[in-house]
């Protein structure tokens, strides 16, 4: 139970309480009730994690020591005794169902197993590619996640195997035949579709901070290619039906398992990120290339067919007469602007990304205000202001002098922060019509 | 809540990392045993520089070949594999003969890959090879002894080579003296 809930609820009972709403004795059921309920993870037990990561890294600092006198396979040897002590206390502490225990044990018995690669590959003098070593790391602890059900290893597998993403990317980064990596998609659904089976909220925030990763890397690498702007379209185009989808799931039987605001927070997250570079790039990119024909472009088929996926969630959900129909219609909105957008080659609409942008912010702020996502809303705050500046950057010197610009930034943004909370609480206040 | 199965995963789990490492060791071993053992002459940047922690930065001479010097099968482009034809040289080392594509079927040269860092365009520029071996790892005891290395004696790596031009360190030697021996395991 989270500290924040337990103040909120005290506080709002002691309102309900004033209020005649409820009477005192039920407001004391409701206390102790939420009082009894506890977190799945206690503070021993984050303690005993923490404390077996330290083990991790003691492992690999006695490792990257050198340890002069022992034969090299007495050393290896050592290690693996080290491995098997880890997973067989693992299977002791499951046996007595302690369950966080057992997989923090596990996830050393995989600290192990990476820092004896690393130490094979050092004394043996291994020459090869880094990301060969981080990837049999990263293979080994997503077996150990499989087949001992340990979300801790999931955690370290998902991390290796975006640190292999980093290090492959980093490599072809600055040549232009660079290559997608297509392949940690495998791997990164191969991850998710084992988070969604252990349930693993960790996970999913790890997954979803790697595929953020993932994004803008691939981004950076397809920069020099002049379908950038269209294959940004197409990517973002995902995320709108991502955050559908969490709506419809939050609204209809959280299929997600409660991780409906998670996703709606990273995808809010990425969008903002994709369309701050697609301004930064230029949507004119498009433009430019004018005989690059819009029906041979795979990634606008990929955005129509996001558009069809929308559109079924949203005929779904006025089916169901569902409450969300508002915010299901806008995402539907989007990937059909978007369209419009990359449909546009050949045709130079000047801020066209830039007012997209704004477009965009104006309705986070009002979709985390409809959806009591604050995160959501702030960050349309903050993608507004963002954007403002932007625009500033490409106007200052040209469109409009830059005393007038922060005039017209100023009287906006402030107008905007101080009337439209004002404008959503009013509406929040009023009966809901039924 | 106790997990059924789980002291079978742990011994799967446990078996399956163990034969990991365990293949790692033994293909390394394997080709110490069954390639071609050439030495290379490998320069240094700085001999200050010789040891960061405890590795020799390796440069090996074959992997910086001056344009117009060396014949090639076709044009390199940056990033292209290459693969090094060797040859004895005159001296202790082996040195570079041609550069290739591919090895060429049937032969029965020795090649070692890298991968091409810069193409030259004019003559008195060279063409820049990385290769997998860039630094030799050493116990800190050895590794005070090479401090004594000048800059007038002649480092040398010895490889052992397989037919697909990739090798593992053998041994390291100066001016001829092997002062490092691998062993198998």
């Amino acid at each position: 139970m989270q500290f924040g809930y337990q103040t909120r609820l005290e506080r709002d009972t002691k309102r309900w309480i004033e209020k005649e709403l409820i009477d005192a004795d039920t407001a004391d059921a409701i206390i102790s009730e939420s009082r009894s309920q506890k977190s799945g993870y206690s503070f021993s037990s984050i303690v005993i994690i923490l404390g077996v990561i330290s083990l991790c890294f003691a492992a690999m600092t006695f490792v990257a020591a050198n340890w002069e006198e022992m034969p090299k396979i007495m050393r290896v040897s050592l290690l693996l005794a080290g491995m098997a002590i880890a997973y067989l206390a693992s299977v002791l502490a499951n046996q007595r169902s302690m369950p966080v225990i057992a997989d923090a044990f596990v996830l050393l018995g995989c600290g192990i197993f990476g820092a004896t690669i690393m130490l094979v590959g050092q004394m043996y003098h291994m020459q090869g590619r880094a990301q060969d070593a981080v990837l049999l790391w990263a293979g080994g602890s997503l077996l150990a996640a499989l087949v001992l059900r340990a979300s801790t290893a999931l955690w370290l597998a998902i991390a290796l195997f975006g640190l292999w993403m980093w290090f492959d990317s980093i490599e072809k980064i600055d040549f232009k035949e660079a290559q997608i990596n297509l392949l940690y998609l495998v791997f990164w659904f191969i991850c998710a579709a084992l988070a969604w089976w252990l349930r693993s909220r960790m996970s999913a925030h790890l997954l979803l901070i790697s595929i953020i990763g993932w994004i803008f890397i691939t981004v950076f690498i397809l920069t020099e290619r002049y379908d950038t702007p269209i294959f940004l379209t197409g990517l973002y185009a995902f995320w709108f039906v991502a955050i559908a989808m969490a709506i419809i799931s939050h609204d209809r039987g959280q299929w997600l398992r409660g991780a409906e605001a998670v996703v709606i927070r990273y995808s809010v997250m990425i969008i903002f990120g994709i369309v701050t570079l697609w301004i930064v790039e230029g949507a004119s990119e498009l433009a430019r290339h004018p005989t690059y024909a819009v029906s041979e472009n795979r990634y606008l088929l990929s955005m129509v067919a996001m558009l069809i996926v929308a559109l079924a969630i949203l005929a779904y959900a006025m089916k169901q007469k569902s409450s969300q129909i508002y915010d299901l219609a806008f995402c539907a909105i989007w990937i059909g602007a978007s369209i419009f957008i990359a449909s546009s080659v050949g045709v130079r609409i000047p801020y066209l990304a830039e007012a997209f942008g704004i477009a965009l912010s104006i309705w986070f702020i009002r979709m985390g205000a409809r959806q009591d996502i604050p995160e959501v809303t702030r960050m349309g705050y903050l993608g507004f202001v963002l954007i403002m500046l932007l625009i500033y950057f490409r106007t200052a010197q040209s469109l409009l002098g830059t005393t007038g610009f922060y005039l017209t930034a100023g009287i906006l943004m402030v107008a905007g922060a101080i009337f439209l909370p004002k404008l959503f609480r009013t509406k929040k206040t009023e009966p809901e019509v039924a | 809540m106790v997990r059924k199965g789980f002291f079978a995963g742990a011994i799967l789990v446990m078996a399956l990392q163990t034969a990991a490492i365990g293949a790692m060791i033994y293909k390394r071993a394997m080709q110490l045993q069954t390639g071609a053992e050439v030495v290379l002459e490998s320069g240094f940047v700085d001999p200050r520089d010789l040891f960061r922690g405890h590795y020799v930065t390796l440069r090996l001479r074959v992997g910086d070949l001056k344009f117009g010097e060396i014949e090639t099968d076709r044009k390199f482009s940056r990033r292209d594999f290459v693969f090094v034809e060797l040859k004895k040289g005159d001296g202790q080392f082996w040195v570079a003969n041609k550069l290739w594509h591919e090895i060429p079927a049937g032969t029965d040269k020795l090649f070692i890959r890298g991968a091409i860092t810069r193409v030259p365009d004019k003559a008195g520029q060279s063409y820049r090879i990385g290769f997998a071996y860039d630094r030799y790892f050493a116990p800190k005891k050895r590794a005070k002894e090479l401090e004594k290395f000048r800059r007038d004696q002649k480092l040398g790596v010895i490889l052992s080579l397989g037919k697909n031009g990739l090798g593992v360190i053998k041994g390291i030697t100066v001016d001829g003296e092997i002062i490092y021996n691998e062993p198998l395991y």
